[in-house]
């Protein structure tokens, strides 16, 4: 039986409910930074308790300064189950495609209108830094008429680049209340908007995301880049 | 005079879906009418839109506590089943008033839809 994840939700105990409802592994609650405090992690461990979902947290990191950027990166790497940025101007695309702290990044296509916010560089490094892009079906759900067909346009070009230099992306729903959250038959569904086939809309919210949910082990356990410690059982 | 009704190998081919149709206020069968229709406009444009066909068959309040949830019955044209649920999903507003719509079922015959999903 194939698990399915909801990776970009926000702290609602109505969304969790419905993801329970629709058949959801996990899903993983993103907070922006200056949300995150004892408070938030209070609340969500409430959350934890509460359901039978495999809940993880997150930080959603979002600047336009990639100095800035890089100092949050730095901060909250460890701290929290993942990290993820938002795209912004090309600048800041950079400082997120070359950082292998972040795990998810989320709009790339965010502030430039004219392109989906990667070219073929920062596709290298997406797949070199093992970064996940995130496709975010609340953000084109939202957008109407000319706004929706630039964001699927822009979408298409993502999923181009994807074919040839093959790193990994996620679909969420992004779910904020009730009215957000789509089974996993809908998302796969809806992947058609943007021309994925049904193949690969499974495997964004399965396999893909079962693999990131493997790195967090590993982030958990090195000390600095390349460096793990592994437990080992002593058998008396 | 009433035209002769056709026979039923040269009748369109129809197929009939369920939906439960949550929204924050309470809606009127014209209203899920147009939303349901211009859906399918939005998405798959005029031509795809008068393939598909969409007639609406039957609604049935059901009572919830937290929302307004509508059961509903509609009929479209065989073949076009993956296109009717993609619009029906991308359905998440009407004059700021949240909506969703999740899928049921799908059905050949209205019979089979009721017994199943308790749809009258």
């Amino acid at each position: 039986m194939t698990n399915f994840y909801d990776f970009n939700i926000y702290p609602n105990i109505e969304v969790i409910e419905r993801l329970e409802e629709f058949g959801f592994e996990g899903a993983c609650i993103f907070y922006d930074t200056d949300k995150y405090d004892e408070d938030a992690m209070d609340n969500f461990n409430q959350l934890n308790q509460s359901t039978t979902l495999k809940l993880y947290h997150g930080i959603r990191i979002n600047e336009t300064n990639p100095q800035i950027l890089r100092r949050n990166i730095q901060k909250y790497y460890g701290k929290v189950d993942l990290l993820m940025a938002e795209g912004h101007n090309p600048k800041v695309n950079r400082a997120i495609c070359e950082s292998r702290q972040v795990d998810i990044f989320n709009h790339p296509h965010h502030s430039n209108m004219n392109n989906c916010g990667i070219n073929h560089v920062l596709a290298k490094l997406l797949k070199d830094n093992n970064i996940t892009v995130n496709i975010d079906l609340g953000e084109i759900l939202h957008h109407n008429r000319f706004f929706k067909a630039k964001l699927l346009n822009q979408l298409s070009q993502l999923l181009l680049l994807q074919d040839k230099y093959e790193f990994k992306s996620i679909i969420s729903s992004g779910s904020k209340t009730f009215y957000d959250v789509r089974s996993p038959e809908d998302i796969i569904l809806l992947g058609q908007l943007f021309s994925m086939d049904e193949q690969t809309a499974q495997e964004n919210i399965s396999t893909n995301v079962s693999s990131i949910i493997n790195d967090i082990t590993i982030h958990k356990q090195s000390i600095v880049e390349g460096v793990r410690i592994i437990k080992k059982e002593h058998n008396i | 005079m009433k035209l002769k009704i056709l026979p039923p190998t040269l009748r369109e081919k129809k197929r009939y879906i369920a939906i439960n149709l949550y929204s924050q206020e309470a809606l009127e069968k014209d209203k899920i009418i147009q939303i349901l229709w211009n859906s399918i406009l939005n998405i798959h444009g005029e031509l795809t839109a008068s393939k598909i066909n969409l007639w609406f068959v039957n609604l049935k309040e059901v009572p919830n506590e937290d929302r307004y949830q509508y059961k509903c019955m509609v009929k479209f044209s065989r073949g076009y089943d993956k296109q009717v649920r993609l619009a029906f999903n991308t359905i998440t507003n009407y004059n700021k008033n949240r909506i969703v719509v999740e899928t049921i079922g799908i059905s050949g015959t209205l019979k089979s839809l009721d017994k199943k999903y308790d749809m009258r």
